[in-house]
């Protein structure tokens, strides 16, 4: 059961980040690898105000997500969008370059140990004899699903989301309809960048903080994006919650050491029978 | 002096390992478009490889099963074979669809390949890894003069793999991978096979980097997991892409260019509390080269150019066509 827990959160963290790192896949055509240093800068900021300055842990999360979101998209302000053009497989190349450079920044500033919360673990609310879940976990699941649930609202209820999925299903054509494109792509990085935060805060929650901690998750990020289909923002969110169940259930098994293993099986023998991903895309 | 020798074959050794590695990752993304980055995936198999074929009996604490007490030449060859075997198996899935599956799928066994080798004791003695591994030649060339001899034997075996890659990049098979670089369908259209040219070159590329995987592991005397972490798969790309993509020369250059650098590094370490923020700086510099050359600089240090029309005989020699592939 609480491996089942765990896999559940595990499952939200990546629903939050992988459905950022398709986001961009669609509408910039590139893998973003330095998706994952956004989990490590929103994990490091909420850290900076909740334990260097000592604010609550809801208003230091809330913080830490607008800080990503921003440096997010001054990333790509700087680096990305003077690339647009260049055959997107330079573009990857370029983003680990920056994921280098934030991590070394984050080693610069905060030393290569590992760095916890200053936050005391919760009891469990039990029935019966069977202990559940805390309620910091219950809020986390329920942040996930708020997040998802309002990215799913915005993309398909308004106006800004309707132009968002002109754009990613052909670009040239959206700009010559008049849509707004540059200032789309300032909302997409925007929000990409604030999930990757949001999961980065739950990462620092559920576990530790360090360095490398960007380079961990994008691989499990990029997993899941082909389970879900490359660049399929719901195909990613199921994808997301298979492979945080599986990874953390096989536990029960084989070994813990091996989770990313399976995943990584799951994924060949996924490309081996649907090549474009368990969904079509949306 | 003598100890100035020393160091300096040593850099050269490693130089050439790494110019071995930024050979491959030429063939798989210079000529050919395929973007491969867990090449240390293969490197870790092919010095696991060779460790296990040259090994003696385990004493001690070690927990490893299989040892097969060959000679080197053996674990050199085994070494460049079971990763071609690897190679094929990641090559079946992911050379058929985008470029994307295959960067994400290399990546991940390159990951994957590190945990199992912390984790199997039985087959890989675990996190204590293989030290004192087999060297070549190791009871004739005794003493100072040995890693001169591997120097030199490393440099040998990166000449002879680099005229090989010459040799693949103007051939016919080199002229078809970079049409199939510049435009796939064209190249389909004109009956190329597309796959099995991906294939062959993702194989070639990948066992030249269980070769190198070998000599790593004469240079070091050491196979561990912990060697064969993502910064050996991203120091090749770096050098790459600084030296410039689609030619041989430009991976080599680019390798002296990035390892120099690097072990220049090593000598501003002034106290011990200020290594981890050199390291650091080292990882912001390296990021920061790869992005400011992408961005300014896409051609590298020695740009590309279109190899010359074979000279057929008993034809005149003709004015290129493609001029505009010289830009």
């Amino acid at each position: 059961m609480q491996f089942a827990v765990y896999g559940l959160l595990l499952g939200c963290v990546l629903l939050l980040a992988t459905v950022g790192f398709s986001m961009i896949r669609r509408i910039e055509g590139f893998l973003n690898i330095a998706h994952g240093q956004m989990l490590a800068i929103g994990a490091y900021s909420c850290y900076v105000f909740n334990s260097l300055l000592g604010w609550n842990i809801i208003l230091s999360a809330i913080l830490a997500v607008l800080v990503t979101a921003v440096i997010g998209y001054l990333v790509a302000q700087v680096v990305f969008f003077p690339l647009k053009g260049k055959p997107p497989l330079l573009i990857a190349i370029a983003s680990t370059g920056i994921s280098y450079v934030i991590q070394g920044i984050i080693e610069i500033l905060f030393g290569p140990f590992v760095k916890q919360y200053r936050f005391p673990p919760m009891r469990a609310i039990k029935i019966g004899n069977l202990s559940l879940a805390g309620p910091d976990q219950i809020a986390m699941v329920l942040a996930a699903g708020l997040a998802a649930l309002f990215l799913h609202l915005l993309l398909t209820r308004t106006e800004t989301g309707k132009a968002i999925r002109a754009m990613a299903s052909d670009f040239d054509l959206a700009r010559i309809r008049g849509i707004k494109t540059p200032r789309l792509r300032i909302y997409v990085w925007l929000i990409a960048s604030a999930l990757g935060g949001l999961a980065g805060v739950m990462i620092g929650l559920i576990s530790r903080l360090a360095p490398y901690m960007g380079w961990e998750y994008i691989m499990l990020i990029m997993i899941v994006a082909i389970l879900g289909g490359l660049g399929s923002i719901y195909g990613a969110m199921v994808a997301a919650l298979i492979i945080g169940l599986i990874t953390q259930m096989s536990v029960l098994v084989i070994p813990a050491q091996y989770s990313q293993v399976i995943a990584f099986v799951l994924i060949i023998v996924v490309l081996l029978i649907r090549p474009k991903g368990i969904f079509k895309e949306a | 002096m003598s100890n100035f020798i020393l160091f300096l074959a040593s850099v050269t050794a490693l130089i050439g390992i790494y110019t071995l590695l930024t050979l491959a990752v030429n063939l798989h993304y210079g000529y050919a478009g395929l973007l491969s980055f867990g090449i240390v995936g293969f490197v870790a198999v092919g010095a696991y490889t060779y460790a296990i074929v040259t090994r003696a009996a385990p004493v001690g604490e070690d927990v490893y099963h299989f040892y097969f007490n060959q000679p080197w030449w053996v674990g050199f060859l085994a070494a460049g074979v079971v990763t071609t075997i690897f190679a094929f198996l990641i090559g079946l899935p992911t050379l058929r669809v985008e470029g994307d599956y295959l960067l994400i799928v290399t990546f991940a066994f390159a990951e994957v390949i590190q945990k199992l080798l912390s984790n199997e004791g039985w087959l890989t003695n675990g996190t204590r890894g293989f030290i004192n591994v087999h060297q070549p030649f190791r009871d004739v060339i005794v003493g100072k003069n040995y890693p001169l001899f591997l120097a030199g034997l490393i440099v040998v075996i990166v000449g002879i793999v680099y005229l090989i890659a010459q040799r693949v990049g103007t051939s016919p098979f080199g002229r078809t991978l970079r049409a199939m670089r510049d435009n796939e369908p064209a190249a389909l259209s004109n009956g190329k096979n597309v796959y099995s040219f991906k294939m062959r070159i993702f194989l070639l590329g990948a066992a030249i980097c269980g070769l190198a995987g070998a000599m790593y592991s004469w240079y070091m005397t050491l196979a561990l997991p912990s060697l064969f972490g993502m910064s050996v798969s991203f120091a090749a790309w770096i050098a790459l892409i600084l030296g410039g993509q689609g030619n041989n020369k430009g991976a080599v250059v680019g390798t002296i260019v990035l390892l120099g650098a690097q072990q220049a590094f090593k000598f501003i370490q002034l106290t011990p509390a200020m290594a981890p923020i050199i390291s650091s700086i080292q990882l912001i510099m390296e990021g920061l080269v790869l992005v400011l050359i992408l961005r300014f600089w896409p051609a590298g240090l020695v740009p590309e150019k279109s190899p010359k029309p074979p000279r057929l005989p008993g034809v005149k020699a003709e004015k290129p066509q493609g001029a505009k592939e010289e830009a």
